[in-house]
């Protein structure tokens, strides 16, 4: 696996790591509806007293209370909906109003200089929340070729991420819909708070 | 001194990431989701790759 070859060859931190993680994670609630070996392993996470720790024991304990089936169709309502879902999780819309407008070129030319693709089997313009929270994970880890700097990271996240994800995630979590994903809209919104805020400190000029 | 300062900067960044927790949700979940499929991939030229998705986009947006 050439993902870990980067990894071993540049020592990234244990706090960047978890970056990744929570990155990755929030993909895999948001990609698709959720499996059940995905909700299992939500359902054993505990959480603390952190507001981030809270959301996400309260996410642990709706993964291991509700029903999985309903849990599905909580993401069809608010994703996919009959005609269109409760949400538009595309950074297009919430830029423009609309899908498929300048916002997305603009990312296919920045993911074109980096050197990456959408998934053959994945048919949701790349603008959606999921595809860019792999791509920050992607970049923080080295998976793209080579570990991408933190001023790098930052530059593609204030460009595609910052302008809309933080009220995304807030509408996730005030959504008619939203029961499960409610905390994880939580969670997101604080996340991407701290991102933000890291990123200011983490910039040296 | 650029360097030391910006030593400084990053153990704040590192420190402020330590308090907010991440750890809480991350690490829990970490190998579980992280195992899930990316739905980006590399393009090994680093070439874009002009699928047919990709061609009608650009026919239907006349940037």
């Amino acid at each position: 696996m050439s993902n870990m070859n980067a990894n071993a060859e540049h020592k990234i931190d244990d706090e960047d790591i978890l970056r990744a993680e929570l990155y990755s994670f929030l993909a895999a609630l948001l990609r698709v509806e959720p499996q059940d070996n995905l909700l299992v392993s939500v359902s054993q996470i505990s959480g603390d007293d952190t507001p981030i720790g809270k959301a996400t024991g309260t996410l642990s304990y709706l993964a291991k209370e509700m029903d999985a089936a309903t849990i599905r169709s909580e993401y069809v309502d608010l994703f996919i909906g009959v005609g269109r879902g409760e949400l538009l999780p595309y950074c297009s819309y919430y830029l423009t109003g609309f899908l498929n407008e300048k916002p997305l070129a603009n990312l296919r030319q920045d993911m074109a200089s980096i050197g990456i693709a959408r998934a053959e089997n994945v048919k949701d313009p790349e603008d959606h929340i999921a595809s860019l929270c792999d791509m920050m994970a992607g970049l923080i880890l080295g998976n793209f070729g080579r570990p991408y700097s933190l001023q790098e990271q930052a530059t593609f996240f204030k460009k595609h991420i910052a302008p809309w994800a933080g009220l995304f995630f807030a509408d996730l979590e005030a959504a008619k819909s939203a029961v499960f994903y409610a905390p994880v809209g939580t969670i997101g919104r604080i996340f991407m708070d701290i991102e933000s805020q890291a990123f200011d400190m983490g910039e040296s000029r | 001194m650029e360097t030391k300062k910006q030593g400084v900067k990053q153990d704040g960044r590192r420190d402020f990431l330590k308090l907010s927790a991440l750890g809480a949700v991350a690490g829990a979940v970490g190998t579980a989701s992280v195992a899930e499929a990316s739905e980006i991939k590399t393009v090994s030229s680093g070439d874009y790759q002009e699928t047919d998705h990709v061609k009608s986009f650009y026919a239907s947006a006349r940037f």
